[in-house]
C-alpha cells in the first residue's frame, strides 16, 4: 500500500534554491510547509477505497536589502520558480517595510540543532494491517450509539505535516509532525440527520473508539430539530462535548489574541499551547523560524501571558515580550500573524464522570461572526444540545446564544476533562468534556426581551 | 502591468500559451478548458503611519479542466512546470508544436498611499490607526473545445482601515473600505478621510449602551441589505447549492416564499462593482441575471461544469481565487433595485424602537434548514422617541423563510460595498448594491 514520502529535504533544496538566486546585498529567509493525507474510507457495505492527498510546498520568502524587506508570498513554490519570484519582488523593494531596529530574543530553547530536523513521533501506521481491523473499529463505535442510530461509514486516515526554515548564512531546520485520525458518520432515524466525529493521536493504538461511538450519538441526536413540545436548554449546568469544547476554545484564543483580557478572574483551569503536544500543530519551529514550547496562554489566576512574533505582541505585563513561537503564515495577510499551536484547558477531573446522571449536553457551539470583523472582545455562540442520561442521548433541545467575554466564559467553567483528542484548524485545539455554569456568564439569554 | 499596451501583450501571450496547452489535450478528452493566469498583488499594511509590511504575491500559471464521459478532471500547473503538461492524459502524447513564451515579469502601474497620509488630523480621540492597501493585476485569458476564446485584463485597488480606541483596557474597532477599479484617478479623496470614517466608528462602539437580546423591526441600510439578500438568497441560487434540492430551497421554490416587492440581480457589468469582469474565469461573458423577481425565484447562477450537470442555461459566473482551483458559480456584483419608500421613514418604530445596521460582518446560512446567523456592525437602536444609542457586535439568528416573508418596506436610496465571500475555500471578490430594507421583526443581541 502506497505510503506517504518524506519530503523535507526537498523542501530544504528549495530554501537553498532561494539562497542561489539572491543577488548581493540581498538576504532571505524563506519558511515553507506541505500537508500530506492518507485516508481509506469504509462506506457502511464495507466497501474500502484509498484517497492520498500528497500536498505540495508553500509558503513566503522575507527578502531583505538595504533596510528595507518584503514577503513574498508563494502558496506554490519549487526550486525552479524561486528565480522568478525574487525577480517578481524586486521592483518593489521602495514599497517595503523597515527592518526591525533589533530582533527580539528567543523564549524556548530549540529542540533541534541547525541542520537538523526533529519529529513529533516516530510511529506509522501500518494501514495494510490496519484496513481487516476497520470491521472491529465499526463495531467498537457503534457501541456507543443508541437505538436508531446506524454507523453510516469510517475513515481511518494518517496525517503528515512537515515544514522547512532557512535564513541566509543561519538556521537550516526541519520538522515533522504526524497522526492518525479515526473519522466515524452516523445518521439518526429520530432526528433524519447525520453527523460526523472525529478522534486524532500519534498512533492508532492510543484512539478510543467506543468513546467517538459515545460522542456522535449524542451529536447525531443533539443536531435534530426539537418536536412540536420543544424544550429550552433550562438550567444552569451545561456539559460541552470534546468537539463543541474545542469550537469554544478555538473562539476564545482566537479573540484574545486580538483583545486581551483586560481583567483577571480567577479560573478553574488554565489555557496552555504546547508546540510540542501531541496535536496536528506539533511543530520545532513557527514560520520565523522561532522554537515553539509550551505556554500558559492564560494563567488559572485570570493573567494573559505574553505571546510575540517579530512584528507583533499580545498580553502580558508591558514589558519587552520574547518571540515564543507563535507566527502563522496566512497566506490571506500581509505577514506573520499571532497564532497558537496546540491549546488545551488543564484537567481538573477525568471527562468521562461529567456525563453521569441526567445532563444538558452542548454538541454544537457555533461562533457567531469572525473575530476580525467584530468591533469588541465579546463572544456570542450558538449552543445545539441535547438532553442525555448516562451518555445516553434522549431529546434535542431548543438552539440558545450565550454571549460573553473571553474571561467570562473560561470563569464560568466548573469542570475540565482530559483531553481526548485535537481538532484540525488554523491552530490545533484540544477538545475534553467540559462543564459550564451558564450563571455565572454575564450575559447570558435565553427567551427575546422587549426593548423599550 | 503598465499600462494598456502591456495589458493587451500579456492577454495575447496567454492566450497564445492556452491554445497550446489546449491543441495537446483535446484529443484525449470529450470537453477541455485552458485557463490561463497571470496576476501580481501588492499589499501594504501601515500601522500608525508607519510601513508595517509589504507582501508581493504572484499567482501564475495556467489551469486545466478536462471531461471524459462522465469523469472530470483537474490539473495546475505553474511556469515551471508546463513540460509536464502534455502527457498528462495521455503519456504516449507529444507536445503541439513549440509552447510558447511565458510573459515576462512587469512592472506594477501602482503607487501605494504614503503611510503618513493615513492619519487623520485633528482627531480629537486617542486611537491606532491599521490599513491594508491592497492592488491587484489581473490579466486572464480561457480557451475551450467549444470554441471559447476570450481574454481580459484588470486593475483594482482597494483599501481597508481598522480603527481601535482603548477605553478601560479594552479594545474597540472600527472598520472602513474603499475600491477603485481601472485607471489610478488622479482626484481621489485623501486617504484620512476614509481613515476618519473608521475612527467614527470605532468611537461609536466604544460608547455602545445597549445590551441583551431583543425583537424588534430591523432596517438594514444600504448594500448592508444587499449583504443579507446575498447570503439568504444568492448564496441558494448558485448552481450546485440549488442543485441539492434542499428543504431550504424547496422552501424558497414555494408559492409567496419570496417577496413580490423585491428584485435582486446578479450583474457583472457594473462599472464600479468589485464584482464586475467583462468575462467570467471560464471565458464566458459577464451579463446580468435576474435571481428574484415578481415573487418568483429565476434562473440559478452557473459555472462551465454546473450547467453541463444540471442542464441549466450558462450565466458568466464560474469564477475562481486563481488557476490551481476549479471555477464554481459565485456572483458577481448582487444588485437590488431602489424602492419607494422614504429611507428615513423606514426608521420610525412602532413602540419598540428600531435596529438600524449599516454592515454586516460575517456569518453564514445553513442552506440545508434555512437558520442563519450573522453579525453585524456600525449598528445603532433607534428608540421609540427617536434617540440613536450605539449597539456593538449585533448577532442576528433567525430562519431565512420566516425573515424573508415579514419584509415590509424597500428603500428609495441607494449604495455600494465590496466584500471578499468564501465559498470551499475559495475567497473572491463581490460587489453589494441596494437601497435600505426594511423588516418587521428580526430576533437580534448585542454585546
Amino acid at each position: 500500500m502506497r505510503e506517504l514520502e518524506l519530503r523535507a529535504e526537498a523542501g530544504l533544496a528549495v530554501a537553498a534554491a532561494v539562497e542561489d538566486a539572491l543577488e548581493p546585498g540581498e538576504h532571505a529567509a524563506t519558511f515553507l510547509d506541505r500537508t500530506a493525507r492518507r485516508r481509506l474510507v469504509v462506506d457502511a457495505a464495507g466497501r474500502k477505497r484509498l484517497y492520498i492527498e500528497d500536498g505540495t510546498f508553500g509558503g513566503f520568502v522575507r527578502l531583505g536589502r538595504g533596510g528595507r524587506e518584503l514577503y513574498l508570498n508563494a502558496h506554490e513554490l519549487a526550486a525552479a520558480g524561486a528565480p522568478a519570484l525574487l525577480a517578481t519582488g524586486r521592483p518593489l523593494f521602495p514599497a517595503g517595510s523597515p527592518l526591525p531596529a533589533r530582533e527580539r530574543a528567543e523564549l524556548h530553547t530549540p529542540v533541534n540543532a541547525d541542520g537538523e530536523g526533529w519529529e513529533s513521533t516516530d510511529s506509522r501506521l501500518d494501514l495494510a494491517a490496519a484496513a481487516p481491523e476497520t470491521a472491529r473499529l465499526t463495531e467498537a463505535v457503534a457501541t456507543g450509539l443508541r437505538p436508531g442510530q446506524t454507523v453510516q461509514g469510517l475513515q481511518l486516515a494518517d496525517v503528515l505535516g512537515e515544514s522547512v526554515h532557512s535564513t541566509s548564512g543561519g538556521r537550516r531546520r526541519w520538522s515533522r509532525c504526524y497522526g492518525v485520525e479515526l473519522t466515524a458518520v452516523a445518521a439518526d432515524e429520530r432526528s433524519g440527520r447525520i453527523a460526523s466525529v472525529t478522534r486524532y493521536a500519534q498512533d492508532l493504538a492510543k484512539l478510543d473508539p467506543a468513546g467517538l461511538g459515545t460522542e456522535l450519538a449524542l451529536t447525531a441526536a443533539g443536531m435534530g430539530t426539537p418536536s412540536g413540545d420543544e424544550r429550552e436548554l433550562l438550567g444552569n449546568e451545561v456539559v460541552f462535548t470534546p468537539g463543541a469544547a474545542a469550537q469554544l476554545l478555538r473562539a476564545i484564543v482566537s479573540t484574545v489574541l486580538l483583545n486581551p483580557v483586560t481583567r483577571a478572574l480567577p479560573l478553574r483551569t488554565a489555557l496552555i499551547d504546547d508546540g510540542l503536544a501531541a496535536g496536528y500543530g506539533a511543530k520545532a519551529f513557527d514560520c520565523e523560524g522561532t522554537p515553539t514550547g509550551r505556554t500558559e496562554l492564560i494563567t488559572a489566576a485570570g493573567v494573559q501571558r505574553a505571546v510575540a512574533t517579530r512584528k507583533a505582541a499580545v498580553g502580558g505585563d508591558g514589558a519587552e515580550p520574547k518571540l515564543t513561537g507563535h507566527a502563522w503564515w496566512n497566506p490571506l495577510k500581509n505577514f506573520p500573524q499571532l497564532a497558537a499551536n496546540n491549546v488545551h484547558l488543564a484537567p481538573t477531573t477525568a471527562g468521562g464522570a461529567l456525563l453521569a446522571g441526567e445532563r444538558l449536553v452542548v454538541v454544537d457551539a457555533r461562533t457567531l461572526g469572525v473575530e476580525e470583523f467584530r468591533s469588541g472582545g465579546q463572544l456570542a455562540f450558538r449552543l445545539l444540545a441535547v438532553r442525555a442520561v448516562d451518555g445516553v442521548p434522549q431529546e434535542p433541545l431548543r438552539p440558545m446564544t450565550v454571549e460573553g467575554e473571553a474571561i467570562d466564559l473560561l470563569a464560568a467553567l466548573t469542570e475540565v476533562g482530559e483531553t481526548v483528542s485535537y481538532f484540525p484548524g488554523v491552530f490545533s485545539v484540544g477538545g475534553a468534556y467540559l462543564a459550564m455554569n451558564l450563571s455565572r456568564l454575564t450575559s447570558r439569554s435565553r427567551g427575546t426581551d422587549e426593548l423599550s | 502591468m503598465s499600462g494598456a499596451g502591456s495589458e493587451d501583450r500579456v492577454t495575447g501571450d496567454l492566450l497564445e500559451l492556452a491554445q497550446w496547452a489546449l491543441d495537446g489535450l483535446k484529443g484525449s478528452a470529450d470537453y477541455v478548458q485552458v485557463f490561463a493566469e497571470r496576476t501580481l498583488q501588492v499589499r501594504v499594511e501601515c500601522l500608525d503611519g508607519e510601513v508595517l509590511a509589504t507582501c508581493v504575491e504572484p499567482r501564475e500559471g495556467i489551469g486545466c479542466m478536462v471531461r471524459q464521459g462522465d469523469r472530470w478532471r483537474q490539473r495546475s500547473l505553474a511556469p515551471a512546470e508546463l513540460g509536464g503538461l502534455p502527457g498528462w492524459l495521455d503519456p504516449a502524447a507529444g507536445a503541439a508544436g513549440e509552447r510558447p513564451a511565458w510573459p515576462g515579469p512587469g512592472v506594477p502601474d501602482f503607487t501605494p498611499v504614503p503611510a503618513g497620509e493615513w492619519l487623520v488630523p485633528d482627531a480629537g480621540t486617542a486611537h491606532s490607526l491599521r490599513t491594508m492597501e491592497d492592488f491587484t493585476a489581473r490579466a486572464v485569458a480561457v480557451v475551450d473545445t467549444d470554441g471559447v476564446r476570450a481574454a481580459s485584463a484588470d486593475r483594482i485597488v482597494r483599501r481597508r482601515m481598522e480603527a481601535t480606541v482603548v477605553v478601560d483596557g479594552a479594545r474597540y474597532r472600527g472598520l472602513n473600505r474603499w475600491l477603485e477599479r481601472g485607471p489610478a484617478d488622479p482626484d481621489r479623496a485623501a486617504a484620512h478621510t476614509e481613515s476618519r470614517v473608521a475612527l467614527a466608528h470605532a468611537v461609536d462602539s466604544s460608547r455602545a449602551a445597549v445590551t441583551g437580546r431583543y425583537r424588534t423591526p430591523v432596517v438594514f441600510g444600504p448594500s448592508a441589505a444587499c449583504g443579507f439578500l446575498h447570503e439568504l438568497v444568492g448564496h441558494a441560487l448558485e448552481g450546485d447549492n440549488f442543485a441539492m434540492r434542499s428543504d431550504y430551497v424547496a422552501g424558497l421554490r414555494k408559492p409567496g416564499a419570496v417577496p413580490a416587492m423585491l428584485t435582486v440581480r446578479d450583474d457583472a457589468t457594473l462599472p464600479d462593482g468589485y464584482g464586475s469582469y467583462a468575462i467570467d474565469d471560464e471565458g464566458v461573458a459577464g451579463g446580468v441575471t435576474t435571481l428574484l423577481a415578481n415573487g418568483e425565484l429565476g434562473a440559478p447562477i452557473t459555472s462551465v461544469r454546473a450547467a453541463q450537470r444540471h442542464g441549466y442555461t450558462p450565466t458568466g459566473n464560474g469564477r475562481r481565487t486563481d488557476y490551481r482551483e476549479l471555477a464554481l458559480p459565485r456572483a458577481s456584483n448582487t444588485v437590488v433595485p431602489p424602492g419607494t419608500e422614504d429611507p428615513v421613514a423606514l426608521l420610525h418604530g412602532a413602540g419598540t424602537g428600531v435596529l438600524y445596521v449599516g454592515c454586516l460582518g460575517a456569518g453564514m446560512i445553513n442552506l440545508a434548514t434555512g437558520e442563519f446567523s450573522f453579525a453585524a456592525l456600525n449598528c445603532v437602536y433607534i428608540t421609540p422617541d427617536g434617540h440613536r444609542v450605539p449597539a456593538r457586535d449585533v448577532s442576528l439568528v433567525g430562519d431565512a423563510l420566516e425573515t424573508l416573508a415579514r419584509m415590509e418596506g424597500i428603500g428609495s436610496d441607494f449604495g455600494g460595498d465590496s466584500i471578499t465571500c468564501g465559498k470551499q475555500n475559495q475567497m473572491v471578490g463581490i460587489g453589494l448594491f441596494s437601497p435600505s430594507i426594511r423588516y418587521s421583526a428580526l430576533d437580534w443581541s448585542a454585546a
